[in-house]
């Protein structure tokens, strides 16, 4: 965490000053550390922290003038230019300003900080996952991605081995095609018991010289070393491997590891950073493509279409050449008598390598698309607020501008000055946001997620981050800022010189109160969207899963990673159920192909007794999937032990397929065909949800795992919380063989909470953004409202000493500000009405327009603009009115 | 062409601070920071950015330079950078040092200091 703000901090620094210094910087801050440790003084490290951290930021803006201004260093210093002094001045002056009245200073960063933050938090989510471009590769604009057109207009990201080959030994428009492939990997320090299971790539061997990437310690394959099945068991590691799991230690390369249980040598380390080329996907290791067949023999290496393609372009070589000549390689190549049969593929097109595969990258930039928008209008509140008080604050220093004009500044001079001083108001708001975005994407990386999500490692803004952050906060610092300046500047001198009030007769200005109105509106948009998602969450909830969720804990593995074959996987899984058993507080355990409500389904064609064919939904189910899972059996049996592979084929199948089966009852004992194989159903289970708390329930067959083997299983245990299973499990695995990994244990609930997760991410944004928005416009409620009373204190006064009734007056001013809420809510509900449509399918059966949320929320807003109205208008009721007259 | 020492004159204290303690020897970054704290009695206290943003301008002054020196290996320190004085540096501490002595042996400041002696 602080290692990580000093990396941020660091990045504040020129780029060369960086490249030179910043290993140094942490060296010195390292060995300050240590001495500070070793050291007598009571909190001395901390001390060091605190004065590094503070001495960082203004180091790194003297050194950007350093570089800017090189005049003003040590050599001829006396030659400093008129403009810089001014500039200095102005802001100098900004600053002390701004001390001089700190709470308008505060409130207004803060404002400013928040909107700023909320949209930078999005942008930097989204530069994360989108735009950063893959950290480590050489000249990335050349290196483009290869997509295989099929004869129907879609694209597939896969190919062939042969292929690539044949692409990689004749294109000329390119200086190299590579190819990789998704491995799943489980290494271990040979000696050392644990291994890890990380994500890893079966890898050509010119992908790392394709893509320029250079090792850090090491070497990277040589094209040799990708020729021969087998041939050469050898291995890269990320950076990040070398220093957690190996220690960091150099002398590692050319030491064997263990890969999924096989020797292989540890050849070289990528440089920090470089984790591949999907961003959702960080990799751990690269092995050759040739190794695949010891990892995963049931692949076929030569038929089977399975590698995503690079290449790079050769200086002045075009993509659309590159695209000609690659579909007419391909063309070649399919035609040749040696060519693996007719493919669906036409052509190949080549486009810039992406972070982010074309089909997820729409769905993803979609949703961020609407979260970002929703952080804009946290941002208009905000701006709102600070213009606001700006024009206020320009009323006030009516005089003050007169009295410079007067003395001969000019009205360019003027409103550069005023446009210094709500450019640094902005630019430390943009400071703000931008440790805004670091809090809450360093809370969204801890952000509890289901195993199957894949986290992007490094949320954390950068400097292309800071830098939208800082042209953001400018920008609507200029928009929303040079009204007032302007206004401010324009006044006749001599009449404002001569009139000694500070503006008396401003009235709120009607676009002052549309912009009021817009607040209102905008949160109340925000908070109808953060409402409609609790609903769904709600309605996702309360939907009956037709099994016992709770009190289910679940763990999956993989024996492939292993080195297990099947029949070593199998015994695995049968020696782990009989030990998890046997364990206290266990009352029930069983395996399947994956947990229900995952998301997951597999299907396989089932031809039911009337001749009808469809794909069917199926779960590889073990012995007392339904005792554990709490799922009624309502006819027959459940699956037991002794339906294994030497059994007959049975399942259990679900009311719907029964009832498909057998429209008129009797599916008991019936037999169907799966595929080429006869199968017998001996028990009928109620429906239930299967993959989705929003599906239609399909027809559902469960069949004995040890029927349909997969290495791949999830275990369900009821009776034991995930860390009260933690331990025993543990024991379990270390008695089967203590060389296995263990793998992470969650509750079934939490498992199942994938679903729900774009919902959670939405509420957790628009409310955060809802209840800022709130906040920001009720401040612009607030201070409109008490600006406008204390404009009017006058004419109050007037008013009591006439005789109106302090509880008129009161009701005068809360009518003020709720006609204001009323108009905001209206536009709000009509905007929302309008908004909702975008999220409705997000919104399980919720409708878009659900009154409860609607209402509600129009209400919560109402009530938040009388508290807010209520403060000034308690503060006209009680003026005295003699000194009401008095005060002009 | 050689530059004039006395363009550099007067030197900031900070920038006297880091030529003095690299005269002795080559030093790395936190023996300048140790260093400098112990010759001012903790009074110049240089955090990492601002220790740096020093010497890379005395640096690009020419006044200092990255050493050849590593650590001895023993000390697996071996990455740590040391810097020198260049001999230009080496003329402007002499000038600066020059000039602080002239100033100190005037008439005018050997009167203050018995004046405002404490």
């Amino acid at each position: 965490m602080r290692e990580s703000l000093i990396a941020l901090l660091i990045r504040l620094f020129p780029r060369d000053f960086r490249e030179r210094y910043a290993a140094d910087m942490r060296d010195l801050l390292r060995d300050q550390l240590d001495a500070a440790r070793r050291g007598p003084a009571a909190f001395g490290a901390a001390r060091v922290w605190m004065s590094t951290l503070a001495g960082l930021p203004g180091a790194a803006f003297r050194a950007h003038r350093d570089a800017l201004f090189p005049q003003l260093t040590s050599v001829d210093r006396t030659r400093r230019s008129l403009g810089l002094e001014q500039t200095m001045n102005d802001l100098r002056f900004a600053v002390r300003l701004l001390r001089k009245s700190p709470v308008f200073a505060v409130v207004a960063i803060l404002a400013i900080s928040l909107g700023a933050g909320a949209v930078t938090t999005i942008f930097s989510a989204m530069n994360a996952m989108v735009l950063r471009p893959v950290p480590g590769v050489a000249d990335g604009s050349r290196v483009v991605g290869l997509e295989f057109r099929r004869r129907d207009g879609k694209d597939e990201l896969t190919g062939m081995y042969p292929t690539y080959a044949f692409l990689r030994d004749h294109s000329h428009t390119t200086s190299g095609v590579a190819a990789w492939a998704r491995a799943t990997l489980s290494i271990a320090a040979t000696g050392r018991d644990a291994a890890r299971v990380v994500k890893g790539s079966y890898t050509s061997g010119n992908y790392f010289s394709v893509l320029g990437v250079r090792p850090a310690l090491g070497r990277f394959f040589l094209p040799d070393e990708d020729r021969t099945p087998l041939a050469n068991p050898v291995i890269v590691v990320s950076y990040d491997f070398w220093a957690t799991t190996l220690g960091a230690d150099s002398s590692a390369i050319g030491k064997p590891l263990s890969v999924n249980g096989n020797p292989y040598t540890l050849i070289g380390v990528a440089p920090e950073g470089f984790r591949g080329l999907i961003t959702l996907l960080p990799l751990d290791g690269w092995i050759p493509i040739m190794m695949q067949g010891q990892i995963q023999p049931e692949r076929k290496l030569e038929s089977a279409t399975w590698l995503r393609m690079f290449a790079r372009l050769r200086d002045g070589g075009t993509a659309e050449a590159a695209t000609a000549e690659l579909s007419t390689l391909f063309t070649e190549q399919n035609q040749a008598p040696s060519a693996n049969r007719a493919n669906r593929v036409v052509s190949i097109h080549v486009s810039p390598l992406r972070a982010v595969p074309e089909d997820a990258r729409k769905m993803f930039l979609g949703f961020m698309a609407i979260l970002f928008v929703a952080a804009t209008f946290v941002l208009f509140i905000a701006s709102v607020d600070v213009a606001a008080m700006l024009s206020a604050r320009a009323v006030a220093r009516r005089r003050e501008m007169a009295v410079r004009a007067a003395l001969g500044a000019s009205r360019a001079r003027l409103i550069t000055q005023l446009l210094t001083e709500i450019l640094v108001l902005f630019g430390i708001g943009a400071a703000g946001a931008i440790a805004i975005a670091y809090g809450a994407t360093t809370w969204a990386t801890r952000f509890p997620l289901p195993a199957e999500i894949i986290v992007p490692p490094d949320l954390v803004p950068d400097g292309r981050v800071m830098a939208f952050a800082l042209l953001v906060s400018l920008a609507t610092g200029v928009v929303f800022g040079l009204t007032p300046a302007l206004r401010a500047s324009r006044d006749d001198v001599s009449a404002r010189l001569r009139d000694g009030t500070t503006g008396a007769g401003m009235r709120r200005s009607r676009i002052g109160n549309a912009l009021i109105v817009g607040q209102l509106a905008l949160s109340l948009v925000l908070l109808v969207a953060a409402g409609l998602f609790v609903r769904a969450l709600g309605r996702a909830a309360s939907v009956p899963p037709g099994f016992e969720r709770s009190g289910v804990t679940v763990v999956s593995f993989d024996t492939r990673t292993w080195g297990y074959n099947d029949v070593a996987g199998q015994r695995f899984y049968h020696a782990l159920r009989d030990r998890v058993a046997a364990l206290p507080g266990v009352t029930a355990v069983t395996f399947a192909s994956f947990a229900p409500l995952t998301t997951r389904s597999l299907n396989d064609s089932v031809t039911y007794a009337s001749g009808e064919r469809a794909f069917t939904w199926y779960v590889a189910a073990g012995n007392d999937y339904f005792r554990t899972l709490e799922m009624p059996v309502i006819a027959g049996r459940a699956l037991g032990a002794d339906d294994n592979e030497r059994a007959a084929p049975v399942a259990v199948v679900n009311e719907t397929f029964a009832k498909r089966l057998a429209p008129n009852g009797g599916a008991l004992g019936r037999t169907f065909m799966r595929g080429k194989q006869a199968v017998t159903v001996v028990g009928v289970a109620r429906d239930a949800k299967y993959a989705t708390f929003d599906e239609a329930t399909p027809s559902m067959m469960f069949l004995p795992i040890d029927q349909v083997w997969q290495p791949t299983q999830t275990m369900m245990v009821r009776g034991l919380s995930p860390a009260q299973l933690a331990r025993g499990l543990h024991d379990a695995m270390r008695a089967i063989d203590s060389k296995l990994p263990v793998p992470s244990l969650m509750t079934l609930d939490d498992a199942s909470g994938i679903n729900v997760l774009p919902q959670r991410i939405a509420l957790i944004v628009t409310g955060v953004l809802g209840g800022v928005g709130l906040l920001l416009s009720t401040l612009g409620l607030y201070g409109v409202i008490a600006y406008s009373v204390n404009q009017r204190t006058r004419e109050l006064g007037v008013r009591l000493a006439l005789g109106a009734q302090r509880a008129t007056l009161l009701g005068m001013v809360l009518a003020d500000g709720l006609r204001l809420a009323a108009v905001g809510v209206v536009v709000g509900l009509a905007a929302a009405a309008g908004a909702t449509r975008v999220i409705a399918e997000f919104l399980f059966d919720v409708s878009a327009l659900d009154a409860v949320t609607f209402i509600g929320t129009a209400l919560l807003l109402v009530i938040v603009a009388l508290l807010a109205t209520y403060v000034p208008a308690r503060r006209a009721a009680r003026l005295d009115p003699m000194s009401a007259l008095r005060s002009e | 062409m050689p530059r004039d020492a006395r363009d550099f004159l007067p030197l900031k204290p900070v920038d006297l601070q880091l030529l003095l303690a690299l005269s002795e020897e080559e030093r790395h970054g936190y023996g300048l920071v140790q260093e400098i704290a112990a010759r001012t009695d903790g009074l110049v206290n240089l955090d990492a950015g601002n220790l740096y943003r020093v010497i890379k301008r005395l640096a690009d002054d020419g006044l200092v330079a990255e050493s050849d020196h590593r650590a001895a290996p023993d000390l697996g320190n071996e990455r740590r950078r040391y810097y020198r004085l260049t001999a230009l540096g080496g003329r402007v501490l002499g000038a600066e040092l020059h000039r602080l002595r002239d100033l100190l042996g005037s008439p005018a400041v050997r009167a203050a200091s018995r004046r405002f002696a404490t």
